[in-house]
């Protein structure tokens, strides 16, 4: 009896600690997705004036180009950033991990990306960049490398955004995937020194099989966010750039349809069918999983 | 343990206000998000009203505007205002223009717009239709306002389907600003009023030069303070006076882009990419570029700009085969249609269209007053300018500028092929062939 009440009062305890945590995502998460689900079948004008539109915002995305050519950077910004991220940031963990003078420093400094504004990292950069005053074309020129305009040319631009995104990247999942070698026991280096391994064979027969669990988090969670690439464009590209239409990501397309050109429903119609692909890949990740990742 | 629960308690609680805090921050990913935030706001501040109401104190009156440069002479024309009126207090809200927008909108649908706010040419037309703004027209039949003392074309802009739904506040023309530092050192004369298009070609080429990183003009995409103009002055339109056709597949508009683009091929202008990335005005503030079109809107700036405030100078815009034109367009305030205090706003607005606010306005020199016996006032303060320049275009050559219902949309396509074609990726002809093709469809839809 006295069991049974006790059980009662720690589910409700249970409930009420996570309701915090559920009600937000019942309201900024769950809410919105059926929302936006319902939005993207209706045309919704300047100043909500809704329409039924049935399919014609899904009609009209298959030939609109500028869609397209916006998903078709969305995929590059995803093959460029991800593997980058990744390596660098699994090289970083590496490197902090063995005594280097100055340990902590070093992992302040390469977190330091991590928990500035994105605002002010891209204003930063935008400086850095700029075609006639900037510090990266003044470094270059004394190599007698000549300018460029790193953020208004079309052919440039989407890879000069994505250097800021990786350098922004990197420090957040160094700090996850430090944490993952750091819970790698240390026997096994032991064992592996008594049998003269290096510190590379180390690293590819002990590290990074041990290491896969975290390294499937961060990938994912990585290739999440650079399909989702919204700030960094919209902060470092000006809405009159010549670069806009090379640059743009989905989300960023979603974003000027909504509340710029005041095509509420169209860009609802975008924004389900980036739901759709993400969903597919991160099903995709899930099943390839078991091939490569180890969890001892 | 009793203490223990209330301490979860009270973590749960903190957590709970954090969040709803960070609501507010929150990148509005989705209308309903930003609605909702619209929203709390708007009862937020109808809290705060009512209570200043119910206590027989004061009315709030919101007044959003976009350029910060004009904030000062508002506040002084506010703080006249509230000595006239102590029951009314007016609040002023600057949003940068890249955001003016897309924030005005949402507030609209939310119901949290202001009482009291700034409208353009391209916007009027929306907004009217869109059923935010109060028609004037009744207003403007029970008030001492004379419309003939505001520019014709500018009350006209403000028209829809023949009510009117903002008074003119300021208006702006073009001219063109020069640096008398650069001319006098490659012993160049000054332009006078008389000049042609040829004269400011061949002063562009002596005046560049690229091993010093000067050039003689700046010529970029921009419609207003550009390309407009000269397809004016060519003859040519952007869109018929009837409003269902584009002009841009006229040779005459052609020619008005033309122009431009052969200054940027002879090399006497930094690239569209270059003027991207650091505008044409701020290139011109840094002497960098000799000679720059201009609005009458970046005169308070350049006069503030210690570099070059001391060698600059305007003149008006040259002839283009023996013809000037200027665009004229100005802003105007409007009142939102539910506001809750309708005789209120209407005071404000009436009290900014009146002579006080415009020779407050006149005096600061933010700019050109739209009630034009003041207008000299203006010109005045620029006394070391040829601030006339100016006001010759809005009374010998000016063009209304360009509208229709939907201008926000056509001129996305303006933008996005004229700017391939100033970064010389297409020639003006395909890209003014296919602009106006686009340009009909939207406008066939009105």
């Amino acid at each position: 009896m006295a069991e049974s009440k006790n059980k009662k009062s720690d589910c409700f305890w249970g409930y009420f600690m996570i309701a915090p945590n559920m009600i937000g995502l019942g309201i900024f998460f769950f809410y919105p997705f059926f929302k936006n689900m319902y939005n993207s079948f209706y045309d919704i004008g300047a100043f909500n004036v809704t329409k039924w539109a049935g399919l014609s915002n899904y009609k009209k995305m298959i030939s609109d180009t500028v869609m397209w050519q916006s998903l078709g950077n969305t995929f590059k910004y995803v093959l460029i950033i991800v593997p980058f991220t990744l390596v660098l940031s699994l090289l970083v963990a590496v490197l902090l991990n063995t005594k280097v003078k100055g340990q902590s420093v070093f992992r302040v400094l390469y977190f330091i990306p991590a928990i500035t504004m994105t605002a002010a990292v891209a204003i930063v950069w935008r400086w850095l960049y700029n075609g006639d005053f900037g510090i990266l074309n003044y470094i270059l020129g004394l190599f007698g490398i000549p300018s460029r305009s790193w953020l208004s040319d079309p052919k440039i631009a989407l890879f000069s955004i994505s250097a800021v995104s990786i350098w922004m990247g990197v420090g957040y999942n160094m700090i996850i995937l430090l944490a993952g070698i750091q819970g790698i026991s240390g026997s096994y280096y032991e064992a592996a020194s008594i049998d003269g391994a290096g510190p590379l064979k180390k690293f590819r027969h002990i590290t990074l099989p041990l290491v896969t669990p975290t390294l499937f988090f961060v990938m994912t969670t990585s290739l999440i966010s650079a399909f989702q690439t919204f700030d960094v464009i919209y902060m470092m590209i000006n809405s009159n750039s010549i670069a806009l239409n090379s640059t743009q990501s989905v989300v960023l397309y979603f974003y000027r349809n909504a509340f710029v050109f005041s095509k509420k429903g169209y860009a609802s119609a975008i924004a389900m069918l980036l739901f759709v692909i993400i969903m597919l890949i991160t099903a995709l990740q899930m099943k390839l999983q078991k091939k490569w990742v180890n969890y001892g | 343990m009793k203490l223990r629960k209330i301490m979860v308690l009270f973590l749960c609680m903190s957590l709970l206000a954090a969040m709803s805090a960070g609501c507010g921050k929150s990148e509005p990913s989705n209308s309903d998000a930003a609605k909702e935030m619209a929203q709390t706001g708007e009862t937020d501040t109808a809290g705060e009203v009512s209570q200043t109401g119910s206590s027989g104190k004061q009315v709030e009156i919101r007044y959003a505007i976009w350029d910060k440069n004009q904030e000062e002479y508002l506040q002084k024309a506010a703080d006249e205002f509230m000595k006239l009126n102590p029951d009314i207090k007016i609040t002023i809200e600057v949003t940068s223009w890249d955001e003016y927008w897309t924030k005005l909108e949402v507030a609209a649908t939310g119901g949290s717009i202001a009482d009291v706010f700034w409208m353009n040419g391209p916007n009027i037309t929306k907004y009217a239709r869109g059923g935010v703004l109060l028609p004037l027209d009744d207003f403007i039949a029970n008030s001492d306002l004379d419309l003939s003392n505001y520019p014709a074309s500018l009350v006209d802009l403000y028209t829809i389907d023949g009510s009117k739904y903002a008074l003119p506040k300021d208006f702006d023309t073009i001219a063109v600003w020069y640096n008398k530092a650069i001319f006098d050192a490659a012993g160049v004369d000054y332009p006078s009023s008389d000049w042609t298009w040829e004269d400011m070609v061949e002063i562009a080429g002596r005046l560049t030069d690229t091993d010093k990183d000067v050039y003689g003009i700046a010529s970029q995409y921009n419609s207003q303070e550009g390309s407009y103009n000269t397809i004016f002055a060519n003859g040519g339109n952007v869109i018929s006076e009837d409003k269902t056709k584009s002009g841009y597949d006229s040779e005459a508009a052609k020619k008005g882009i033309q122009c431009w683009i052969d200054l940027l091929e002879k090399g006497y202008s930094p690239s569209e990419a270059s003027l991207e990335e650091t505008p044409g005005y701020i290139q011109f503030e840094s002497g960098k570029i000799a000679m720059l079109w201009g609005g009458s809107w970046r005169i308070k700036e350049f006069s503030q700009t210690e570099e070059i405030a001391d060698v600059i100078d305007c003149v008006e815009v040259p002839a283009l085969n023996g013809e000037k034109a200027s665009v004229i367009h100005g802003l105007g305030n409007c009142i939102y249609a539910n506001t809750k205090y309708p005789d209120e706003a209407g005071k404000w607005v009436e009290f900014l269209a009146g002579e006080t606010a415009n020779t407050i306005q006149a005096e600061s020199g933010a700019a050109i007053p739209a009630y034009t016996p003041t207008v000299s006032i203006w010109a005045k303060s620029y006394s070391k300018y040829n601030a006339q320049a100016y006001l010759t275009a809005a009374n010998d050559y000016s063009y209304a500028y360009p509208v229709s219902a939907n201008t926000a949309e056509w001129q996305q396509y303006e933008a996005d092929y004229l700017k391939v074609v100033f970064s010389l990726n297409m020639t003006v002809d395909e890209a003014c062939d296919k602009l106006a093709a686009e340009m009909n469809k939207v406008l066939s839809a009105e």
